[in-house]
């Protein structure tokens, strides 16, 4: 379960998210707002790479008190991913692999179901945002993490790609993984159910009707 | 000027000096500015350019730094060839050859001015004093750095922008992690300021090092030595940065601060190789193994107290250029006493107290009316 209590976070003054209180069971969310409102915000915060006030855990696992058992659960792939340019997709595939105690068959399989190619092979300042994209969803899924977020995912993506992601999705909510997932497309396909949508409105996060 | 020369001016050359404009006055200063009067400038240089025509290793110390520059220029065209905003350049592919070396050779004549104008002054009165084998491998030297420089960047441009992206690593034997995309930062990255670097501070240290301490009072070496590391607080900031906006995903990754924290005291402990090197002498000629051994643990606690200071608050460079000055102060006083050996204590004490302290606290502040204005400053 992720849990967050008294969740703010202001940039200059401004506050931009003020979330109460929140219990998240196991299932895949949407989470909708317009540009700026404060989901990336959310989505780093949730991450550990955003400082914030409040309580966030996952199962009981403060993210402030153990910050690195914390961050073996939850994984994140950002809407825009930037990686060093001159290391290569496959250091940085072998470097989470270490830390996230992903194994080399998780890593070949994530590769085949998101058809990565040997491109990987070469610095990432050469990728396409496409190939950026694939690489920055491969890492997502490295590991047992209860929790994924997904910033914007399926931008850049072609059709297929997009149809490949919602499978390995559905796939991965099978085997117990919960995913938090932002998108300006419409989600709600015969193989991506989600469990719950919520919307981001002046500060405050919202749960919209089921649809 | 025609279309192609005055394009690459406008995209290259004019950006080349304007991003080391401080460089170039630093230099000019230096080299112009520290003698009281013209007549001791004129003096200075003269004998500065006869003891290159007469002395052989004067002569390779002074290609030294004008291949240092050359390697510089070459790097700074790479950088803007691999930007998306200078795609257009590879359409010289397709203009007829020898226009296009023209061209190239135009934009290098004027990114190489300073080494041409001074290597222009050696030859002249290299001539005019018949030091004919000395003006001759002056022209040679200058020729030779010019030819090459010619060659790389007509080589950068045929090879496209791809192919110059995918250039195969050297580095892969390194087991991937925080220090090994740290190192090749560094030596990747920041090759021409390292190389800078270490060539002034090895000298300096090693020639006091190995002098005789009753020569020289022995606390201008502990000065000495903490200038040495200040100087390392551009390098120091830039790995911040890296890690903080390329590496920034390695905040969501399950790594402890301890292991982050000797991840960096690694990188500083290899980045002061050359300096532990140079002051050797300290043991040998002096026979003081104490003071080498303190000096040896001051360096790399002072390098991880300044980056992790950088913690403390997100920085513009010029706030974090008078923090670094704060610390050379309060460190120069701590080398000026007897309590010297406390220096490693502290530094690395603090260093890792702030560290442990403001890692997880630290945010990138958000410039609303930097974000507002045009992002185009000319600039590559």
């Amino acid at each position: 379960m992720l849990e967050l209590t008294s969740i703010q976070k202001s940039f200059n003054d401004k506050p931009v998210l003020e979330i109460p209180s929140l219990r998240l069971d196991r299932g895949i969310y949407w989470l909708k707002g317009a540009n700026g409102s404060g989901k990336s915000t959310l989505f780093k915060m949730l991450a550990g790479l955003l400082p914030g006030k409040g309580e966030i855990s996952i199962g009981g696992i403060s993210q402030r008190t153990h910050p690195v058992p914390y961050r073996q659960l939850i994984n994140h792939s950002p809407a825009e991913p930037v990686f060093p340019a001159f290391i290569t997709g496959d250091e940085m595939i072998g470097f989470v692999m270490s830390v996230k105690k992903g194994g080399a068959q998780q890593v070949n399989e994530l590769r085949q179901k998101l058809e990565i190619g040997n491109y990987t092979a070469n610095p990432t300042g050469s990728y396409s945002s496409g190939m950026l994209k694939k690489l920055s969803l491969l890492l997502a899924f490295i590991g047992q993490p209860e929790w994924i977020l997904l910033d914007e995912p399926f931008t850049t993506l072609d059709i297929q790609a997009q149809q490949r992601l919602h499978t390995l999705i559905s796939d991965k909510r099978k085997a117990g993984t919960s995913f938090m997932i932002t998108s300006h497309h419409d989600l709600d396909t015969p193989d991506l159910k989600f469990d719950r949508i919520f919307r981001i409105t002046d500060t405050q996060l919202k749960e919209e009707l089921p649809l | 000027m025609n279309v192609i020369a005055q394009l690459l001016h406008r995209s290259i050359v004019e950006p080349f000096f304007k991003q080391h404009a401080g460089l170039f006055l630093f230099s000019f200063f230096i080299l112009f500015g520290i003698q009281p009067s013209a007549v001791d400038v004129i003096q200075f240089h003269y004998s500065l350019i006869l003891s290159i025509l007469d002395s052989v290793s004067f002569f390779f110390i002074a290609f030294g730094i004008w291949m240092i520059y050359a390697i510089k220029v070459n790097l700074f065209i790479r950088a803007c060839l691999r930007k998306e905003a200078y795609d257009f350049i590879y359409l010289l592919n397709g203009i007829n050859e020898a226009t296009h070396i023209r061209s190239l050779i135009w934009m290098l004549v004027k990114m190489m001015a300073p080494v041409l104008l001074y290597g222009g002054v050696v030859l002249f009165i290299g001539i005019l004093q018949q030091h004919w084998l000395s003006s001759l491998a002056v022209v040679t030297a200058i020729l030779l750095l010019m030819v090459i420089s010619v060659i790389i960047v007509r080589g950068m441009i045929r090879n496209g922008k791809a192919n110059q992206l995918m250039r195969k690593s050297r580095w892969k034997s390194f087991r991937p992690g925080l220090f090994s995309f740290l190192l090749q930062f560094v030596f990747r990255k920041q090759f021409i300021t390292l190389l800078i670097l270490k060539t002034v501070s090895f000298t300096v240290l090693y020639f006091f090092a190995k002098t005789d301490s009753q020569l020289f009072e022995g606390r201008m070496l502990w000065l000495l030595f903490i200038t040495v590391l200040s100087g390392h607080g551009i390098i120091i900031h830039r790995n911040f940065h890296f890690m903080e906006n390329e590496l920034v995903f390695h905040r969501n990754l399950p790594l402890s601060r301890l292991h982050i924290l000797l991840s960096l005291l690694g990188i500083y402990c290899v980045l002061l190789i050359p300096e532990w090197w140079a002051l050797k002498g300290v043991i040998i000629i002096q026979h003081d193994a104490a003071q080498y051994g303190w000096l040896i643990l001051t360096g790399p606690a002072v390098l991880l107290l300044i980056h992790s200071l950088l913690y403390s608050d997100d920085l513009k460079m010029e706030d974090f250029l008078a923090l670094l000055f704060g610390i050379w102060i309060v460190f120069i006083f701590f080398s000026l006493s007897t309590m010297k050996w406390l220096m490693p204590l502290i530094a690395g004490g603090m260093g890792g107290m702030i560290f442990f302290l403001s890692y997880y606290r630290f945010e990138k502040k958000i410039d609303i009316e930097k974000k507002n204005t045009p992002a185009d400053t000319g600039s590559p």
